[in-house]
């Protein structure tokens, strides 16, 4: 793809790095251009979609092109068709189920709490608002097309899917996602269909959903009806799982999550509302507006819990609902802040550094600990059994083998050695049985513990908080050595004040403006869109990189540049740059900053990977216990067996 | 809501901590004795990277749950669990080919997940059955594929397989049943396999309906890992 010759209204463009390849097409950097990147169709895209692509770039509004990568211009092959668009970059932000999955959570927005989310919420529901008052239709919500910032501000990708209007025109939306799709479009095709701001609202129910509590969804319940219902099944008959009627619909919410009250009675009513059995017909699930202003309003309401520095609820639902789940499950949904991030002048590197020194280190894996277990009544009551049977089995051979010499009949002997026969292996073949069940049992779960005990290993070793303790020493140690390293650097750019005072006069002459043989105005711009733009940059690496410049071209922009250095003389008795000097400067404050982040955020990292590590041990070894005992209980009543 | 009372299963915690939807896969993997060698580190190395290939969909990374089932003797090598919790397991190749009970057993697996998934509200896809073989069964296979038609025609999982150099092809036949022939990998290419495994999870996991675009290629096209 990256061969194909593009070109935007204003020419050439030239694509950089591949940054992601998707089902459809790949986005890619765009040379000259780091606000924007490319997206480049697998395959040439319909005539009617080259034309909604077109149709999109004229309706790119300021409003809409804040709030999402909303096509800017159409990419065209050499015959004039659409091969690809240009759209703004959105950079920073994160996929937002990574922001509501507990899990992720952790590791990707560490200091989010519940008003974090609900924040993310009212902001996604401020993008669907501004999209359908611009007349502008989604289609197909998902968890993948809005990204999410740190600072909870949301951006809609994947703008090509949208429904757009334009003289009188409706260009459709072709796809969609099942979990936000609504019952009425549920099954259907979605090929030449209109979808309307009541379809959209149903998905942007189900993203306040997933985001309020904790990455669920409003159909998957539990089901007390025969066979299976999955969620677009349950979404088809309105089998909401947390709704007011559940029950009549044989639907429950699932085990340790959050009643929809614990969002507020307000909340709680628009999720009626929009999952409600009229919604379809109506048009009357809740508006992005609608939304807006009540979770405004539940935000504002939301308040610390007094147990847990990380919990946020509100006050009207009675207790921390957070609290209740995490103390009967074990899991964290939100972790306990660090403390904010300080503003750089007030770094402390003593303070963070005791900080981070208080983190207990981690020891060795916890051992699985075996209860000592005595022979259970029932491997005592068989094993007395069999010995009963051998004895048993002894006379009936030992009377045999009397009988034979006391008795000449044959009959008598024959028949005598068959019932000691019969006997014997009846008794033995019974016996291996019931030994090969207490066996088994002991094989399982012995297979069971050693799973956990490999889970243990492997999930809660403490090599993964000294790696990052290392990590975070040699930050230390790089950022007290930060004084030696300008001074190093004062003292070469003093001795290679030639080579920069050489560079500055190159830099002057900017290629734009020379003239050059063989190099025109379109070559030109080619250089320009390399970044090549004045003699400095004429470097053989760089120049043959430029797609049409071979060793030819390349010895005429040297030897221009040639001729403009013989110029260049240099005063020994010349200062070191100032601006050479701001630009150490500049670098070294910008290594401290970044150094000083890394400090605090790994301090807060760190105090993650403390409590994450401890919890996980605990479970497993809680889960542990009960298989430990049985295991050796098993063992003991095996090795009596053995005996 | 939860009463104190109520017990808490091991396997709760993992769902409350990723309550996606899961989409179970089992990999029922042939760890028989003519395995050994080329094959059976070629299935290793493309083991790691079916690992590697999941965790770069974020996506597909909370919802694909892998298990193994190795035969040769039958034994569960893995519990399913999500692509970050996986651990390749080194296959070491030795044994008969006891196929119709690791069958048997990979049903067993993904019936019980599916309840586990119930239990506790969490939607699923319908898990898929991959087998991977190249000799032919030992045991008795009849019932297992009895087993196998059943639950396909009852839409509870898909069956793949696909015979390496040497399995029975024709046994393998009547094993899937009419639902879907069984596939012959060509030579080792158990990378290409692993990675058309991995995407086809990933799309498979995006439940995304009309884009045919993302529908996964034909593994038996003539650039593709297999033939029929």
């Amino acid at each position: 793809m990256a061969a194909l010759s593009l070109k935007g209204s204003n020419g050439r463009v030239a694509l950089g790095r591949e940054l992601g390849r998707g089902g459809e097409g790949s986005v890619f950097e765009v040379a000259g251009h780091p606000d924007l990147v490319a997206k480049v169709y697998h395959s040439a895209p319909s005539s009617e979609k080259a034309e909604k692509l077109r149709v999109m770039t004229r309706l790119a509004k300021p409003n809409l092109l804040a709030l999402t990568a909303w096509p800017v211009d159409v990419l065209q092959g050499h015959d004039g068709s659409v091969h690809g668009l240009l759209m703004p970059k959105v950079d920073g932000y994160k996929d937002i189920h990574a922001l509501y999955g507990p899990k992720s959570r952790r590791t990707e927005f560490p200091e989010a709490n519940w008003r974090h989310l609900i924040r993310a919420a009212t902001n996604v529901a401020r993008v669907f608002a501004v999209l359908h008052e611009s007349d502008c239709i989604i289609g197909d919500v998902n968890h993948g097309g809005i990204r999410v910032r740190s600072d909870m501000t949301v951006k809609l990708i994947d703008c090509d899917s949208f429904q757009v209007r334009a003289d009188g025109r409706t260009y459709f939306c072709e796809v969609g996602v099942e979990n936000f799709t609504p019952p009425e479009l549920q099954g259907r095709p979605f090929k030449g269909l209109m979808r309307t701001a009541n379809h959209d609202n149903f998905g942007l129910a189900v993203l306040v959903f997933y985001l309020l509590m904790v990455g669920r969804h409003p159909f998957a319940g539990r089901y007390g009806g025969r066979g299976e219902m999955p969620i677009e099944k349950a979404i088809t008959e309105h089998r909401y799982a947390y709704g007011r009627n559940a029950r009549s619909l044989l639907m429950e919410p699932p085990p340790f999550t959050p009643a929809a009250l614990a969002a507020g009675s307000d909340i709680a009513d628009l999720w009626e509302r929009a999952f409600s059995q009229q919604a379809p017909h109506s048009g009357s699930r809740p508006a992005a507006r609608e939304w807006v202003a009540r979770l405004q309003t539940l935000e504002s309401s939301a308040a610390r819990c007094a147990q847990h520095p990380g919990h946020y609820f509100v006050a009207s639902v009675g207790s921390c609902p957070w609290c209740a789940i995490e103390s009967s499950s074990g899991t964290l949904l939100f972790l306990a802040p660090m403390g904010t991030i300080l503003p750089d002048s007030q770094f402390n590197l003593a303070v963070v550094w005791s900080r981070i020194s208080q983190i207990p280190v981690p020891g060795a894996v916890p051992e699985i600990v075996l209860p000592t277990a005595t022979p259970s009544p029932q491997a005592r009551a068989l094993q007395s059994a069999r010995r009963g049977r051998k004895m048993w089995r002894i006379a009936v051979i030992v009377a045999g083998l009397i009988a034979s010499g006391v008795v000449p009949d044959l009959t008598v002997l024959w028949l005598l050695v068959a019932l000691g026969f019969w006997i014997a292996i009846g008794s033995w073949a019974e016996a291996t049985d019931e030994i090969a069940v207490f066996r088994r049992k002991r094989q399982e779960l012995g297979n069971a513990l050693s799973q956990l005990e490999t889970r243990l290993r492997s999930e809660t070793g403490p090599e993964g908080f000294a790696h990052r303790l290392k990590q975070l020493e040699t930050a230390r140690a790089e950022l007290v050595n930060l004084p030696a390293v300008r001074d190093r650097q004062m003292k070469a750019l003093i001795s290679e004040r030639d080579r920069h005072a050489r560079r500055r006069f190159l830099e002057r002459y900017e290629i734009e403006k020379a003239k050059i043989p063989g190099i025109g105005p379109a070559k030109r711009a080619m250089l320009e869109s390399y970044n090549i733009e004045t003699a400095a940059d004429i470097v053989q690496s760089a120049v043959l990189n430029v797609p049409g410049f071979g060793p030819a071209l390349f010895r005429r922009l040297d030897d221009w540049k040639r001729s403009v250095e013989a110029r260049f003389k240099f005063d020994p008795n010349s200062a070191v740059d100032p601006r050479d000097i701001h630009e150490l400067e500049r670098k070294l404050t910008q290594q401290r900053v970044q150094l000083e982040r890394a400090l605090l955020q790994g301090a807060q990292e760190l105090q993650r990977v403390h409590q994450e590590l401890k919890h996980r041990r605990d479970q497993l070894i809680r889960a542990a216990e009960p298989i430990a005992a049985a295991y050796a209980q098993a063992d003991a009543d095996f090795r009596h067996l053995e005996d | 809501m939860t009463t104190d009372l109520e017990q808490v299963p091991f396997v709760a915690t993992g769902f409350i901590d990723n309550p996606e939807n899961r989409c179970p896969c089992v990999l029922v993997l042939d760890t028989s004795g003519s395995m050994q060698g080329r094959p059976i580190e070629e299935l290793n190395e493309g083991l790691a990277q079916f690992k590697r290939e999941l965790l770069t969909d974020e996506m597909a990374a909370k919802r694909v749950e892998v298990g193994i089932v190795g035969f040769g003797p039958v034994q569960i090598l893995h519990s399913f669990t999500t692509p970050d919790a996986f651990v390749p397991p080194t296959l070491v190749a030795s044994g008969d080919t006891p196929m119709g009970a690791a069958i048997t057993q990979a049903i067993s697996m993904v019936e019980q997940r599916k309840s586990e998934c119930r239990q506790f509200g969490i939607a699923y896809y319908r898990p898929w059955i991959f087998l991977i073989t190249d000799g032919a069964p030992t045991d008795a296979w009849q019932e297992a594929a009895a087993s196998l038609r059943q639950g396909q025609k009852e839409k509870k999982f898909q069956f793949f397989a696909v015979g390496v150099q040497g399995a029975n092809m024709d046994i393998l036949k009547q094993i899937a049943g009419p639902e879907r022939s069984p596939l012959m990998l060509k030579g080792l290419q158990f990378r290409e396999l692993f990675s058309w495994l991995s995407n086809s999870l990933s799309a498979k996991s995006r439940s995304q309906v009309g884009n045919e675009e993302v529908a996964v290629e034909n593994p038996a096209s003539p650039t593709g890992w297999a033939t029929v």
